[in-house]
């Protein structure tokens, strides 16, 4: 008999039963995939760790002066149970080119492609700590005149095994084949903003031999019983060249990242079952309530609740499994090409618990949507026999009848009144459209006001880069300079490039911003310090500066700090801090506190006063260039870039991107996915309640007909609720997208340290992609109400 | 004047490759200001001629004309406005919106077929004039849930008649109406049909045939014999029944 009722009602609705199937069936794909790639990321990381042999500590000095001193204090320490270092050699992008091969014969030279603001190391396979691996997770093995390259370096450069790089010291030319992509934990991640090229040892020692002072980082790994104290006790040596400090725990966040797509995609499938589940309801309510006479019948007749309810348990069961098994089936292509893509850059490990996983998420989906149909077909029991064969009818109202009154509408037409007056008649039936409008058109705004918000004058601020700027450069570095360490040779370079751009006809006025990594001293006490980025306005005409309270720092004695190192150690506007400036103890004031970006908001901005050309610098920003002009920074950027070849020009928002990588552009990227599958999405939903209405309201249609009423005036009729809704949820969710600007984008804005006025683009957010997704609903209720032309007088003995 | 002209009507229905011919070679004339009967045994193709006749369901061949015009030659939509606007429909079961109370169910093919708004007034109105005349103004704001079937069978009647049609076709009208609300609905057509409204009308029930001026006998789709009763009065009530019970006997009821 359970088939005999089954095979009846998947034919009868055909349409809504496909619907809920694809739901079931995407919600099991996406819930399974990506609870395995969380799963196997998470513990991928401890994997790639142990397989890398990464030290509990890493560290990186600039230079070597300070090297013996800080190996003796390595010694010193009881709780360091074995170091080693290895070096690297920076390199800059102009030294490197690429040779792809094109055929068995010929081949292209290359520019190196470098994204972001990355740093260049040469480093050699054989270290003992945070050691390359090859494809297959061993340790990497090289040939002379081999070469390794990690996998975004491989994407970014579009290139091949087989294919050469050319490297260029001095006056001479060395060529390596690319043998090797291989899995570098600590460099093969481009947040860690390093990248590594891997040769063999005697390959490293030639090239570094060419150069009389090559520019060598050190990088020391040492395991420790007390990471904590040993990097305190660390720090407060102050050791001028320490670059970069980082611990065991911060690879595994390094690898964090690689999750947000799995996550991504968790909140994706989390949504669609919510989504599966209100169709769920729905199509139970809609039945039972279609059903009822024969529900009143079977009650009649003395069948029990439970034997009444097993009939629909059934029939869910089956189609949630059939869902659910399609899911899973679709799950494992899913699953491994989402791995596939991390496994490139990390080791992940064995994967064959994948299957399992993806059993157990199915089988989870699968007692959630029949828990919850055993909850919906509860409602069966409340329905007596009597009023059941009255089709849910008792003939009693005690409140005032619902809905509008069609003879006081003057102005409005018969056809939008019968839809708003369904729609006031029946609120919860539309609540699942309203809320998945709302959530759509919500959601559109996200990635669309992230970017604008980007893509502001607040955020260049927030990088201490003018906003007036007529453009931006980077790396002001001659290819036979090495890195610049004190701020003496980076006034000179920037001195270089105004009379470089002077000779060209440009009279332009170059700054930047100096970073020191200083040792301010906040409570009096010798031993107490905080590290903090501080920043130091070179060759700028006016400190352009925001400050949110107080003043900017002027006089030589004066400083001021972010208001979350303000916050964390306490400090307040008037307080006394110390620093070391050239061995000597100095105090500052504090005049100002301010928000921004810079080493995730913990900064300082000292006075333009102060001599600090004695201090190493750990780097410096962007270089702002000042200029009249009519041209826009993206006209200039592109002019200067063809006239300057050497150097990279920016327009602001390429500035940040800069500073936060692929981010922004990731965003703009995901506008149109994420615009299509909210499209399909609410197509789906708006096709699935469409035809729960036709089919529940097939005698209505019919008997519209009947007394003379035509196809299109009854899609139009359909068309307007829907329609009524959309207004509605358009008009809902503008306050909705606000609230969402407040208590999700600013929360994130100020993780990355700064609070940040959300910006929005009024046109696109708010016009040109509702109505995108306007017209998905709009061809949605066209496809789902075709059917009505096929209705005729005949069905109306479906009425009730 | 001849209403609606039926020429040779053919519906057939096709059920699982098997043709199954309702209406056969029907021939039907109906004068304005009749009321006329369909009797018949079940499955005689009775609803079937109702349907097709009014332009519902599509002929399989013949011609039907509504005033001269052929509908049969119409397409969808303009045999739609003539429904809408000429014609009135009371159906054995009692259609209606679930969600629009008795009143507004009543106005809105008017105010469907209303070509401006200032008509809407006039509609209102006729309505309240119409209700009033059946009885059931009491109930106007009601759902279609609160009022008996006899209310409801009336409130179907006013909402064919809301548009003033030069013909209305009635299904059963008192099929699910008990003996009192069946004589309440007949009362109420033989005085629309008194004032001028044609009438056509589908019944099994002798007493309620023998209040039409003629009722036509269809037997495996085609029309086999007519008797002419002449208008009803109350006087001939019982007469008029027992004759038409008897030829309804010759014919094999």
């Amino acid at each position: 008999m359970w088939y005999e009722i089954l095979k009846k009602d998947l034919k009868k609705r055909k349409g809504i039963n496909i619907i809920l199937l694809v739901f079931i069936s995407l919600s099991a794909a996406f819930l399974s995939s990506s609870a395995s790639n969380i799963y196997f990321i998470a513990n991928g990381s401890n994997t790639f760790m142990e397989y890398s042999n990464v030290s509990d500590v890493m560290v990186f000095l600039s230079m070597d002066k300070e090297k013996e001193r800080f190996e003796d204090w390595l010694g010193t320490r009881e709780e360091i149970t074995e170091f080693d270092y290895e070096s690297l050699c920076e390199i800059k992008v102009n030294q490197i080119h690429l040779i792809k091969k094109k055929s068995s014969d010929s081949a292209e030279r290359h520019e190196f492609v470098n994204q972001g603001p990355t740093n260049l190391y040469m480093g050699y396979a054989g270290g003992t700590y945070a050691k390359p691996l090859d494809d297959r997770g061993n340790e990497l093995v090289l040939k002379e005149g081999e070469v390794a390259f990690t996998a975004n370096t491989v994407y970014d450069n579009d290139l091949d095994l087989g294919d050469e790089i050319e490297i260029t010291i001095g006056d001479k030319t060395f060529r390596y084949k690319i043998a090797v992509q291989c899995k570098d934990i600590m460099y093969g991640n481009e947040f860690s903003g390093m990248k590594r090229f891997v040769f063999h040892k005697s390959d490293y020692e030639r090239m570094l031999s060419v150069k009389e002072n090559p520019n060598i980082v050190y990088q020391y790994g040492f395991n420790t019983k007390t990471i904590e104290d040993t990097v305190s006790s660390m720090n407060k040596q102050g050791f001028s060249s320490l670059m970069i400090t980082i611990t065991r725990d911060m690879y595994k966040l390094l690898y964090v990242f690689e999750m947000i797509i799995g996550g991504l995609v968790m909140v994706i499938g989390i949504c669609l079952i919510l989504i599966s589940l209100m169709i769920l309801r729905f199509s139970i309510v809609f039945t039972l309530e279609e059903n009822e006479q024969e529900i009143g019948v079977m009650k009649a007749i003395g069948m029990r609740n439970f034997s009444i309810q097993k009939i629909y348990i059934f029939k869910y069961l089956v189609l949630v499994t059939v869902g659910v098994v399609i899911g899973f089936g679709l799950s494992l292509p899913v699953g491994r090409w989402m791995l596939d893509s991390v496994s490139q850059s990390m080791v992940l490990g064995k994967t064959n618990l994948m299957f399992l996983i993806h059993i157990v998420c199915c089988i989870t989906l699968i007692l959630i949507v029949e828990s919850m149909c055993i909850l919906f077909t509860n409602k069966l029991k409340k329905i007596s026999a009597v009023e059941a064969i009255r089709y849910g009818e008792k003939g009693e109202r005690y409140s005032k009848r619902k809905g509008l009154r069609l003879h006081a509408k003057k102005h409005m037409g018969t056809i939008a009144f019968l839809g708003l007056n369904d729609v006031l008649c029946n609120k919860r039936r539309y609540i699942v459209l309203l809320v998945t409008f709302c959530i759509s058109f919500v959601l559109i705004t996200i990635p669309l006001n992230t970017w604008s918000t980007m893509n502001s004058d607040e955020m260049i601020s927030k990088f201490d880069l003018n906003t007036e700027s007529a453009v931006y450069m980077n790396k002001i570095e001659k290819q036979e300079d090495s890195n610049y360490h004190y701020v003496g040779e980076l006034k000179e370079a920037l001195k270089r490039v105004e009379q470089e751009l002077a000779n060209q006809g440009y009279k332009a006025s170059l700054s930047t911003n100096a970073f020191y990594f200083q040792e301010w001293n906040i409570s009096g006490q010798e031993d107490e310090t905080v590290k903090v980025l501080t920043n130091y306005l070179v060759a700028a005409k006016e400190d352009f500066y925001e400050y949110s309270e107080g003043d900017a720092p002027i006089l030589e004695n004066e400083v001021a700090f972010s208001k979350k190192v303000m916050e964390k150690n306490n400090l307040h506007i008037g307080d006394t801090v110390t620093t070391k400036i050239k061995g000597e103890k100095k105090s500052f004031l504090i005049t100002g506190s301010y928000t921004d970006y810079m080493q995730l908001g913990e900064s300082a901005r000292l006075n333009r006063e102060v001599n600090m050309d004695d201090e190493i610098m750990s780097g410096y920003g962007m270089v702002m260039v000042d200029m009249d002009t009519d041209l826009t920074q993206k006209e200039l950027a592109d002019k200067f870039s063809k006239e300057f070849p050497a150097y990279n020009w920016y327009t602001g928002s390429e500035a940040i991107e800069v500073n936060i990588g692929s981010i922004k552009e990731t965003m703009k990227a995901m506008q149109i996915p994420m615009t299509a599958m909210l499209c399909i999405l609410i197509m789906l939903i708006t096709v699935f309640m469409i035809k729960l209405f036709i089919v529940r309201e097939k005698g209505q249609i019919a008997m519209l007909k009947s007394i003379g009423f035509q196809s299109w005036h009854i899609r139009l009729w359909i068309a307007m609720r829907i329609m009524w809704i959309v207004l509605l949820s358009m008009m809902i969710s503008i306050p909705l997208s606000m609230l969402t600007n407040h208590f999700v984008l600013s929360p994130i804005f100020k993780i990355m340290g700064a609070e940040l006025k959300i910006q929005v683009e009024i046109l696109q957010a708010y016009v040109i992609y509702p109505l995108i997704l306007f017209a998905g609903i709009a061809s949605a209720i066209f496809i789902a109400t075709i059917h009505i032309r096929k209705i005729d007088s005949k069905d109306m003995a479906n009425v009730q | 004047m001849c209403v609606l002209k039926a020429t040779n009507l053919c519906k057939t229905y096709v059920v699982n490759k098997r043709q199954n011919n309702v209406l056969r070679n029907v021939n039907l004339e109906i004068q304005e200001g009749e009321m006329v009967g369909i009797m018949g045994p079940s499955g005689s193709g009775k609803t079937t001629l109702l349907y097709t006749i009014s332009g519902m369901d599509k002929a399989t061949a013949g011609t039907i004309e509504f005033y001269g015009k052929e509908i049969t030659k119409l397409t969808g939509n303009q045999i739609s406005d003539i429904r809408l606007k000429k014609m009135g429909f009371v159906f054995q079961q009692m259609y209606m919106l679930k969600n629009l109370s008795i009143y507004d169910n009543i106005i809105l093919p008017a105010f469907q077929s209303a070509s401006n708004k200032s008509e809407r007034k006039e509609i209102n109105e006729r309505a309240k004039v119409l209700m009033a005349k059946l009885g059931i103004s009491d109930v106007a704001e009601n759902d279609i849930s609160e009022v008996s079937g006899g209310q409801l069978q009336r409130a179907c009647i006013v909402r064919s008649m809301i548009n003033n049609p030069n013909i209305i076709f009635a299904d059963e009208p008192t099929g699910s109406l008990n003996k009192q609300n069946s004589y309440e609905v007949m009362k109420e057509l033989n005085k629309l049909n008194e004032e001028g409204t044609t009438i056509m009308m589908v019944t099994h029930d002798v007493k309620v045939a023998s209040r039409c001026e003629r009722v036509c006998y269809i037997e495996d789709g085609d029309i086999r014999d007519e008797m002419k009763l002449g208008k009803y009065t109350d006087a001939l009530a019982r007469e008029r029944e027992q004759n038409l019970n008897q030829w309804l006997m010759k014919l094999g009821w």
